[in-house]
């Protein structure tokens, strides 16, 4: 717990303090998560979009997979907003399990994460009608 | 969407949170809110929809940093549930709450097993979401044959969650997966995309764990990539019309974890690396993502001169970008290509000068890394300037250790002459003494007492220099413990040769003792500085007054070892004569004859024995015989007031007893019997004996010890400074900025010619104007490169170990041999043919670039073992290093200590053979190891005939 409010903390201080115009999306922190680490991040108006990856993952290319996330995200709640993602944090976590699953990309096609977020969503509210 | 359905109470909590002021405030809120959702749980019979609510309050109330620990148990109730609603915020909230080793764990156990089985496959895929994230050791026999089952279920979102859980199974236990290799092949020819995809992930650790069995999967590889680019794949995975780019990049990894120093392999690769690049090529960035990872591949795989030359203009690019997150990618692409060639690094070197000014702090810790990988004699001085700007300026732990780390290494290896690397080092220290490794001040008091061994009065007007340094350095109020060591002994050794502003031995003496009050933060430091006195008053008598107040202050000090020498320092200065033996001037690299046997002893015992003393038990009888600390009484048994304590050994003071085969040379023993002096002074034998010189307990000891064997830099840089290829022949509109490229730079690609001075001193020289040439003309325009490389390639013709500038820049440079054999891996420069190893006879091995886990990973599997023992001449392990690269061809991997360990490959093929050499001069053991018994033998045969 205290760990994770550290590294809430320090990641935020290290990308809050970035300026968009003239720095890259990348940041290197050794003494957070040791070497091979990297904080890559994209920024929305208010919302920073922050993962972590190791070196085995390809930097632009997790840069894209934020795109992808907020695509999805974007039309899964019709013009995404902060309050959204405050309010179904579930389905915004749902969705990104849909993208990467313990820690590896699953799956790049928007098309695809969308139509499985639809269907177990549609299933979802089946079940609930039958159970209550 | 809105908040409506949602119920009041959140509502007011998210905004209430929203508009809190401080953190005091927030968390208020939270723990109202804690205590609020505690007891709406303890009522019974809670519908699903609340229950979904109270759980995302409760990870709500996580998020913020509180304890919600009270809702875990509902969470795990959740996933009970039959409701899928309820089941799926359960798995959700589990995998948000708990953790692998959580007790709560084994009540989900059965619930994942139930639904792993499931008709549904949502709640399939909900259980093995579940999967992945908490997934422990002991689950694992559990759960795996279910997941392994569903490998083959017939919907594909079922079948990629199950290959992620199976990757996540292989990082745990690879052995529950490797059994099942069978399966996940298959997987990887699923005709559905995103379930190949998602195999891609467990056949790339596979392949990072087991190179070799995957090999047979390249050509799979290579041809799934070359569908892709061809757009073979359904249009719903393009990105960016970019068909399937993580698929792209993730192929591209797995096949330069496999193409690794592997010729045969590689081959097979580089058409659709091509191919790829060109195709990637489209101005999205996420093309730009797949080209970085061919730029990569072609770096780490058996190097193809195009390919490199392709990846070479693809990251000039990127690192001449605008954008900066290509420019980081540039930076960092060109260091792994400065690593194959460093060539290559010269075209870029304004915008390396101006990334090293970028506000962007990560785009500048990138670019000092590459600036330490394209460093070379000629532009050592200026790349350590930057590098030592930097130490001055960050304040990042990490940051600075590293830069500590890099200056020694590249002052070690490319110092152009013994003055710099001093006044580097002193500035090193002094920037972050806390941060130098001692050996590296062991390092430097061994260059000033040895020399560089070629020219005596060089050597001495050297160590002039040094102590007029020091001196000067010591006046300083500030000063690392580490460089007072330094100073103390330089000073202690050589004070006789200051020959500045008048100072006297007798001021020196008193600088020191003044240095003596400071506040240090190493208790040896005053050590050293007591010793160093001790020298002083030992070696010319000087009358000071403050020795008696020092040995008086510290006498009773808590630290043993600094008690110690007071107390020595007090007796011997009662005789002086002894005082002046003990002590000798510059002898520290003497070596001190030792009467192993003792005879002296012999008389004085068999007397004693006669008394009725008892006889001499050794170490171990003794502790059987009495705890603690029996070292005092044992040495009254033969001679009460001999002192065997010697004044070293002040970091690793070492509880055992001195043992009486340590007294020392006969002359001396027997002058102190009257009184029974203190016999301590020679430095030859500490503690642990002097059979043992693999302890280095004090640096005086240290220099005895390997008196024949110089570390090879040391002797580099003793070598005449090449000729400096500084700008300042360019004309005058050079900006300032230029002229640090040109620092920078020189010595890359065109330069090369002036590199032949410290490589081969024998070699013709080129004119003077000939060799600035190739830099000023690279000041001026770098797209003239070209031109300057051809006049190297020119001056080439004169000597031709010079075009290489040694590839593997992790070894310091020892002669021509070596360079020639390095080669072989490096890929010519731009205008050389390619080139062939040049040797009359095929090698046997060939280099072999690998980490020391893999070698650990290997090294079992090998079947066949050779041992050699043999004597060698060799002194120290770096020796020993260079001459198993220089004879046997192989790639040094790592030096621990006086270990090594070095890697090849099999010629022709890639069967690795691993080499490990354990070094105790005189004696060194040579274990080889690969998979056929012939090869062993030759090799082994090899090590015997060369190392000896």
């Amino acid at each position: 717990m205290d760990r994770q409010k550290h590294i809430a903390q320090t990641v935020f201080r290290l990308v809050s303090t970035r300026v968009d115009e003239n720095c890259c999306c990348f940041v290197e922190d050794e003494s957070l998560f040791g070497p091979d680490h990297k904080i890559i991040y994209r920024h929305f108006a208010t919302l920073y979009f922050i993962f972590i990856a190791d070196s085995a993952e390809s930097e632009l290319g997790v840069l894209d997979l934020i795109q992808v996330f907020v695509q999805v995200l974007d039309s899964c709640f019709e013009n995404v907003c902060e309050l959204d993602l405050i309010y179904h944090f579930d389905r915004v976590n749902y969705i990104l399990d849909e993208i990467v699953m313990a820690g590896m990309v699953l799956e790049t096609n928007a098309d695809l994460i969308l139509k499985a977020v639809k269907e177990t969503k549609k299933l979802e509210q089946e079940g609930s009608t039958f159970g209550f | 969407m809105s908040g409506g359905h949602l119920s009041k109470e959140f509502f007011e909590l998210v905004k209430s949170i929203g508009e809190s002021r401080s953190k005091q405030e927030e968390d208020k809120i939270i723990v109202g809110e804690i205590a609020i959702l505690k007891q709406h749980l303890s009522a019974p019979n809670i519908s699903a929809k609340k229950m979904k609510e109270y759980m995302i309050r409760a990870v709500y109330a996580e998020m913020l940093g509180h304890d919600a620990s009270f809702a875990y148990i509902h969470a795990v109730k959740l996933t009970h549930e039959k409701n899928l609603f309820a089941k799926r915020i359960g798995y959700l909230t589990c995998n948000l709450f708990l953790h692998r080793d959580h007790e709560l764990m084994l009540l989900l156990i059965n619930t994942m097993q139930r639904d792993l089985g499931s008709a549904n496959h949502i709640e399939v895929c909900s259980a093995l979401t579940s999967v992945c994230r908490l997934v422990n050791l002991e689950m694992i026999p559990a759960i795996s044959p279910l997941v392994f089952k569903l490998l083959s279920h017939p919907q594909e979102a079922v079948r990629k969650k199950a290959v992620v859980a199976v990757h996540k199974f292989f990082k745990i236990v690879p052995e529950a997966v490797l059994d099942q290799k069978d399966q996940i092949r298959k997987v990887l020819c699923d005709p559905d995309p995103s379930v190949m995809g998602a195999s891609l992930h467990v056949l790339c650790e596979v392949a990072k764990a087991h190179p070799a069995s995957c090999k047979d999967l390249v050509p799979s590889f290579v041809s799934i990539l070359k569908q892709i680019t061809e757009h073979r794949l359904p249009r719903d995975f393009d990105y960016h019309r970019m068909p399937a780019p993580w698929l792209q990049v993730k192929l591209l990894s797995i096949l330069s974890i496999l193409g690794t120093a592997d010729k045969a392999t590689s081959e097979h690769m580089y058409e659709i690396l091509q191919e790829c690049m060109r195709r990637a090529d489209s101005g999205v960035n996420v093309g730009y993502a797949i080209i970085y990872e061919c730029v990569k591949c072609i770096t780490k795989i058996f190097p193809d001169h195009g390919l490199l030359e392709l990846a070479a203009s693809n990251i000039s690019r990127f690192i001449s970008s605008e954008n900066h997150n290509l420019r980081y990618l540039g930076v960092t692409g060109l260091a792994q290509i400065v690593q194959v060639n460093p060539q290559y690094a010269a075209e870029h070197q304004m915008v390396v000068v101006d990334c090293l000014e970028d506000p962007d702090e990560t785009l500048k810790r990138k670019t000092l890394d590459l600036l330490f990988r394209m460093t070379n004699p000629q532009n050592v001085v200026v790349v350590v300037d930057k590098l030592n700007f930097h130490l001055r300026t960050s304040v990042d732990a990490h940051l600075r250790r590293d830069l500590v780390q890099k200056i020694t290494s590249l002052a070690e290896r490319f110092a152009p002459d013994n003055e710099w690397y001093v006044n580097t080092m002193n500035t090193v220290f002094e920037l972050s003494g806390e941060l130098v490794p001692a050996e590296t001040a062991y390092n430097l008091m061994r260059l000033v007492a040895e020399g560089a061994g070629e020219d005596e009065s060089a050597d001495q007007a050297f160590r002039v220099f040094a102590v007029n340094t020091y001196l000067k350095l010591l006046e300083k109020s500030s000063l690392s413990d580490i460089l007072v060591q330094v100073i103390a002994w330089v000073l202690g050794e050589y004070a006789r040769l200051a020959n500045v502003d008048g100072y006297t031995i007798e001021d020196i003496a008193d600088l020191l003792s003044e240095c003596i009050e400071r506040p240090f933060e190493d208790p040896a430091t005053r050590g050293f500085l007591v010793t160093a006195l001790m020298k002083l008053i030992g070696q010319h008598g000087v009358k000071s007054t403050t020795a008696e107040d020092i040995i008086r202050s510290y006498r009773s000090s808590r630290m043993t070892d600094l008690q110690q020498r007071c107390y020595e320092f007090e007796q011997l200065r009662q005789s002086p004569a002894v005082m002046r033996k003990v002590l000798p001037y510059d002898a520290s690299c003497e070596d001190i004859l030792v009467n192993k046997d003792l005879s002296f002893l012999d008389s004085f015992v068999r007397r004693k024995l006669d008394e009725g003393a008892k006889p001499y038990q050794t170490a171990v009888e003794r502790a059987r015989v009495q705890e603690g600390s029996v070292a005092p009484k044992v040495e009254a048994e033969i001679k009460p007031s001999l002192n065997f304590m010697p004044y070293e050994a002040p970091t690793k003071p070492q509880p055992v007893a001195a043992p009486v085969q340590d007294v020392g040379d006969a002359g001396i023993a027997e002058a102190p019997v009257p009184k029974g002096l203190n016999v301590s002074g020679p430095r030859k034998w500490g503690p642990s004996g002097y059979n043992q010189p693999g302890a280095r307990p004090d640096p005086p000891q240290a220099l005895h010890e390997k008196p024949l064997a110089p570390e090879p830099n040391v002797q580099a840089q003793a070598q005449p400074a090449p000729p400096k290829v500084a700008p300042k022949a360019a004309e005058p509109v050079v900006s300032e900025k230029q002229k640090m490229a040109a620092a920078l730079f020189s010595g890359l690609g065109g330069a090369a010619a002036p590199a032949t001075a410290p490589v081969a001193p024998a070699a013709p020289k080129p004119p003077p104007a000939r060799a600035r040439e190739p830099a000023v003309e690279k000041v001026m325009d770098s797209s003239q490169t070209a031109v300057a490389a051809a006049a190297a390639v020119d001056l080439l013709d004169l000597d031709d170990a010079a075009p290489a500038p040694a590839p593997s820049l992790q070894q310091p440079k020892a002669d021509g041999d070596m360079l020639l054999l390095d080669m072989d891996d490096s890929s010519p420069g731009p205008a050389a043919p390619p080139q062939m190893p040049q040797q009359q006879q095929p090698p046997l091995l060939g280099p072999l670039q690998v980490t020391t886990a893999q070698v650990a990973a290997t090294w079992p599997q090998l079947a066949s073992e050779r041992i050699v023992q043999m004597h060698t001449s060799l002194g120290s392990c770096q020796e020993m290093m260079l001459k198993l690269q220089s004879a046997v061809n192989v790639s040094p991997v790592e030096i621990v200590g006086m270990e090594g360990i070095a890697a090849g490959r099999v010629l022709p093929g890639n069967d690795p053979c691993f080499l490990h050499g354990k070094l105790a001069p005189p004696r060194l053991d040579i274990k080889v190891r690969c998979r056929d018994p012939g090869v062993a033998q030759s090799i082994a045969e090899l090590c015997q005939r060369s190392l000896a």
